[in-house]
């Protein structure tokens, strides 16, 4: 499984003097499933089409299995995209959409046939041939996407946020469904999304991406866990962002006095103790679901309660935290003896606290 | 409850009743145009059809199909195979002339698009008339044409294009030309080009992504500008006038001749009956081809 397919090596990419990709760098493996994650504008789409070769890269190269094909032509690289609008033509039907590819190829007739109808059935469209795009609903035409893009075999397969304008109940159901045909094809899928909960339920390996820059690559139980920047932090999962000042190390513990509002725990990772000296000024990122609320004074952060409110079947508690700006604590439930205005004491378990914007993050990634 | 049912009821029947009694008001003007303007003369043309001409002047109300059979003559026969032949000739040059020009402004940027579309409509401003004069100092014996062509040493003495064939065919191509070109740039402009990229991205050359998606999208505004370019092309009759000085013969010089010289006004009422048929059939194939009601780009 380790072997290399795609290496994306120092690409930058400036549009009109604004820089839309400022160097990334990036390997990925065969048969992985990795998603790009990323606000809008934040040049996920411009990757993606460097990759596919509908756009030239000022610098840097792309190698395709251990090959430069940074200035091959689109039609000449092995690689196939699901476009974000689909890009279906309508003046073919479904069935000459999805043998499009082939029949470029100079594929034989029956040969032909029997693949459209192979793919049609993964994608479950068996007996949608004759339909115009016009004809289809928005899931269907997405299927018939991916099944035009699937059919060529390619080594890579790029999704540009297919399943951005479909509603929330169909978008699950085509999680699963894509999720389903990358494993049983083995194809590499690169995956365009700014929905996190997207990203997280469907990747081997995320990158999240900010201003042309990746912020982090890791799996999407390093990413939600172990943020290694603010941004993700807050990016993925929304986590609360505190700032102190570090006043020891015991134990892998770090204690961390927040000034006129008590003192907080985090953990100190063994990679992250160089970056780590007393005093400095660090950022410690909590999701609200770990944060445990008391009345009594005690280790932690003394604030007010501002509001709470219920939604999704959790219970919100922000809190004033000054110049901290707003916390919010989550929990399950909707009981809770806190109203405006108490004041409580919030802590966490060490290990829930996690250091974010060390300077070994940008090396690390970079 | 029943009560504030029938108060809704009766308030919704009269508004309803409001708008029934007046809808015709809006609609009337326009009705009231068409029927005047283009329904009445066109029955008054193909009434006039099938009436006498008048030993002297104007005509006799008797019924006869006779200029209908003048039509299939051979002197008239030969003129709908000339115009039509020219016709096709200057379609199918504006077509390789305009479909590039009008491809290319659609993909300009934004500034430049709007530029070329002034210097493509500008023509319009003045009378085609007076622009077609401006070629018979073009194309006169030592003309500019013939100064420069004989100051580069290409040709040692006047070509004589004036009053010739290729000069009719010329003016024909020039004053027809805006209206491929702005066809073709309204479809090619409203083209969505992720078509084009997810054509090459399937592994189709420019080329055949051109072939195979472009031209496919682009048609409707390829049929329409066929359409204004060769129905107007049988018979505009003042450029065969003009450039051709009598020698080239088309269906609107015929119409004109006989409705003017000939003073046979059903004869001429005949021809434009044929000739507004041979219409309706293109513009119905049009439709037909294309799946689009209207034409693209002008109408």
């Amino acid at each position: 499984m380790s072997e290399i397919i795609l290496e994306l090596d120092g690409i930058k990419k400036c549009f009109d003097e604004t820089d839309v990709l400022k160097g990334i760098s990036l390997s990925i493996e065969k048969g992985e499933f990795i998603t790009f994650l990323g606000a809008s504008g934040c040049g996920k789409t411009t990757t993606l089409r460097i990759i596919a070769g509908l756009e030239q890269p000022d610098e840097g190269h792309v190698r395709l299995n251990g090959r430069d094909v940074t200035d091959l032509e689109p039609n000449k690289r092995n690689v196939n995209t699901v476009f974000q609008n689909y890009a279906l033509f309508p003046h073919m039907d479904v069935y000459s959409n999805v043998a499009y590819g082939l029949k470029l190829k100079k594929v034989e007739k029956r040969e032909i046939a029997r693949r459209v109808e192979e793919m049609l059935e993964l994608v479950q469209l068996s007996g949608y041939e004759k339909r115009m795009p016009s004809e289809l609903s928005g899931g269907q035409r997405q299927r018939v996407a991916i099944a035009r893009a699937v059919i060529n075999n390619p080594q890579v397969l790029l999704l540009d946020e297919p399943l951005g304008a479909l509603d929330l109940q169909l978008r699950r159901q085509m999680q699963v469904e894509l999720k389903r045909i990358q494993k049983s094809l083995g194809i590499t899928f690169i995956y365009i999304t700014h929905d996190q909960e997207e990203a997280l339920n469907m990747s081997d390996r995320i990158v999240v991406m900010r201003e042309g820059r990746f912020q982090q690559i890791g799996t999407p139980n390093q990413v939600y866990y172990h943020p290694r920047t603010s941004y993700v932090a807050r990016f993925v999962g929304t986590a609360n962002i505190i700032t102190g000042r570090l006043e020891e190390i015991r134990e892998g513990i770090a204690w961390i006095a927040v000034e006129g509002k008590g003192e907080i725990c985090a953990l100190a990772e063994e990679g992250q103790l160089p970056w780590l000296t007393p005093g400095q000024e660090v950022h410690v990122a909590v999701r609200g679901e770990n944060m445990t609320l008391h009345r009594e004074p005690g280790k932690g952060l003394r604030l007010p309660v501002i509001e709470k409110s219920f939604a999704g079947g959790m219970l919100r508690i922000s809190l004033d935290g000054g110049e901290l700006g707003e916390l919010i604590s989550s929990r399950q439930g909707i009981d809770s003896s806190f109203g405006p205005g108490d004041l409580v004491t919030v802590s966490w378990e060490p290990d829930q606290g996690v250091f974010v914007d060390l300077e070994e993050a940008d090396e690390r990634i970079q | 409850m029943s009560g504030y049912n029938k108060i809704i009821n009766q308030s919704g029947t009269g508004a309803e009743k409001k708008t029934k009694g007046h809808w015709w008001m809006t609609v009337a003007p326009l009705y009231g145009f068409t029927i005047l303007f283009v329904a009445l003369p066109i029955l008054y043309l193909i009434i006039l059809s099938f009436l006498t001409r008048a030993q002297t002047w104007g005509v006799v109300n008797q019924f006869t199909l006779e200029n209908y059979a003048r039509i299939v003559k051979p002197v008239y026969l030969n003129t709908f195979k000339e115009s039509f032949q020219l016709a096709i000739l200057t379609t199918i040059t504006t077509l390789l002339v305009g479909y590039p020009f009008g491809y290319f402004m659609a993909r300009l940027p934004r500034k430049q698009k709007s530029f070329m579309m002034l210097l493509v409509v500008i023509p319009f401003w003045t009378s085609a008339l007076m622009r077609m004069y401006g070629w018979i100092i073009i194309f006169r014996s030592n003309g500019i044409l013939d100064k420069i062509l004989m100051g580069l040493k290409i040709t040692e003495k006047p070509l004589k294009l004036l009053y010739s064939y290729p000069a009719v065919l010329v003016g024909m191509i020039y004053s027809l030309l805006p209206f491929m070109i702005l066809s073709v740039y309204s479809s090619t402009d409203k083209m969505d080009w992720s078509l084009v990229e997810a054509a090459r991205d399937l592994g189709a050359t420019r080329l055949k992504a051109f072939l195979t998606v472009t031209v496919k999208m682009t048609l409707p505004g390829i049929l329409s500008g066929i359409v204004l370019v060769f129905i107007p092309s049988m018979g505009l009759f003042f450029i065969a006038d003009i450039l051709g000085g009598g020698k080239v013969m088309l269906v609107g010089n015929l119409i004109q001749n006989q409705l003017q010289s000939g003073r046979d006004w059903p004869f001429a009422a005949a021809l434009s009956v044929v000739l507004m048929i041979f219409t309706s059939i293109m513009i119905w194939l049009y439709r037909k081809l294309s799946g689009v009601k209207d034409l693209e780009g002008l109408l």
